[in-house]
């Protein structure tokens, strides 16, 4: 389909023999959210760890099938440049411990190389100010990152996802061990940045998923049971097992 | 698949709501047709009767609303939950108007009964009345079952009804005219024919409200018909 950023087909994933991604295929367009939800094991942390390849770096992991950004085979690109370009948070913010909040947004650009350090200067400001975090650490760039609190250090992952200006952002369960109020701010900032890059995020969270995506996929024993426009999706849902798994009556 | 979970907070709730809306619906359908049935004779009773099936209904609409609010807020429903909840809040305001037009027809019987002319149009709008009564009782009657099978014909039969309002409302004028009428009776029974007309109405979004209900689709509206006086505009709403 056109407009399509990143095109999944017949996508197979594996832990060793456990068949965890069984031949979804999917298409994500830009300037899009789609959200991923099923229940634990479902399979929808591993489908989205392939679409930027870090799935295989997990002993005895393997994955079969065609992941296609902007038309080109993420498979047959250079594992790191695909993680630059397919940038992504985890559900427990990794700030890196021993640098400070500069330095964490700073360490892609420095890992990638290529900039100059007014372009780091600049990207780390622009970055923290997409990830609504700068107003709130700009007085104090050089401390510590383990300062800040849990939705402040997930908000500086971002910025440290966005600053190596990625053409796609995964989020799995990025709110997750959040409060609300941090949980809200992730869910403002996912708003916005979803008008910049597609975001494809994984959650639990039924309503998070209802309030951010413009699609909603429901993934359930590794296969794609039903993908639609979210508003669809939670008031008439097509398949009866996502009716079961979104209304809360299922095991 | 897993054993399902009973979500037994919720279910609760949605049965609490499910006998609220069986006795709304009950007492509305009881107050509408004592209302109608007041057309054939005097009956000092009936305007109290319906004023107070009017009033119960109020009250347990009033009720049936924060309620669905409170489920909301509580256990943010979704699919066939959201639709019960929100079908169950469109479908208790028709039911209040039902009511509530049940508790105007009675007055505007009574008050024709005391006048005691114009009894040429009554049978008519008994008959008006009949086929309103009908339309309100299946389409309560499906939404209790959850059967949208059974509302297939309410558009047409609100066409009949509509046909009745125009022709009742040019023979009341006509009536009016000839002096056959007071003023004051050809009002009683505009009004009457009136509130027949917008019950119907009531019925017909009962009936796609089942629709919605059980298929997830909102059916096609038609083109909101000229429901005014003829020769006037369609009121807002």
């Amino acid at each position: 389909m056109s407009g399509d950023k990143v095109v999944v087909e017949h996508l197979n994933a594996w832990y060793g023999k456990t068949h965890a991604v069984q031949d979804i295929s999917l298409s994500f367009p830009d300037k899009q959210a789609t959200a991923i939800i099923g229940p634990s094991g479902c399979g929808k942390s591993t489908f989205i760890r392939c679409l930027n390849r870090i799935h295989e770096t997990q002993p005895k992991a393997r994955a079969e099938g065609k992941v296609l950004l902007d038309g080109d085979d993420v498979y047959q690109a250079d594992p790191t440049e695909i993680r630059r370009k397919i940038g992504m948070v985890f559900q427990r913010p990794n700030v890196f411990p021993t640098m400070s909040i500069y330095g964490n947004v700073a360490a892609g650009l420095k890992l990638h190389g290529g900039y100059s350090r007014d372009e780091i200067d600049t990207l780390v400001i622009e970055s923290l100010k997409k990830s609504a975090l700068w107003d709130e650490v700009k007085e104090k760039l050089d401390q510590s990152a383990l300062q800040l609190s849990g939705g402040q250090q997930q908000r500086l992952c971002i910025a440290r996802a966005l600053a190596v200006q990625p053409e796609v952002l995964l989020m799995d369960e990025p709110a997750s061990a959040l409060d609300p109020i941090s949980t809200a701010r992730i869910e403002d900032l996912i708003f916005d940045l979803k008008n910049q890059v597609p975001v494809i995020i994984v959650t639990h969270n039924m309503q998070q998923a209802a309030r951010v995506a413009d699609r909603t996929a429901f993934l359930y024993l590794g296969k794609l049971v039903e993908i639609a426009p979210t508003r669809d999706l939670f008031e008439r849902p097509a398949e009866k097992l996502t009716e079961s798994y979104i209304t809360g009556r299922f095991g | 698949m897993p054993a399902p979970v009973e979500r037994k907070a919720l279910s609760e709730e949605l049965n609490q709501l499910r006998e609220n809306m069986e006795t709304i619906a009950t007492l509305s359908v009881q107050a509408i047709e004592r209302a109608v049935a007041g057309l054939d004779s005097p009956d000092t009773g009936v305007v109290g009767d319906v004023g107070a099936l009017d009033r119960e209904v109020y009250g347990l609409k009033e009720r049936i609303v924060r309620n669905c609010v409170e489920t909301i807020a509580l256990h943010a429903p979704v699919a066939k939950d959201l639709r019960t909840i929100t079908v169950a809040l469109e479908v208790t305001t028709d039911l209040d108007r039902i009511g509530r037009y049940a508790k105007d027809i009675a007055e505007s019987a009574h008050e024709l009964h005391r006048e005691g002319d114009g009894r040429e149009s009554l049978p008519k709008l008994r008959e008006m009345g009949n086929l309103t009564v009908g339309m309100i009782r299946t389409a309560v009657n499906a939404y209790l079952a959850g059967d949208a099978t059974s509302v297939s014909h309410i558009h047409s039969d609100d066409d009949a009804v509509d046909q009745f309002h125009d022709d009742l409302f040019q023979a009341i004028i006509d009536g009016m005219a000839r002096r056959t009428i007071t003023p004051r009776t050809g009002a009683e029974c505009i009004l009457i024919n009136r509130y027949l007309e917008r019950l119907s109405d009531h019925a017909v979004n009962i009936g796609e409200w089942v629709v919605y209900l059980v298929s997830g689709e909102r059916p096609m509206r038609l083109p909101r018909r000229q429901t005014g006086m003829p020769g006037t505009p369609a009121p807002p709403g």
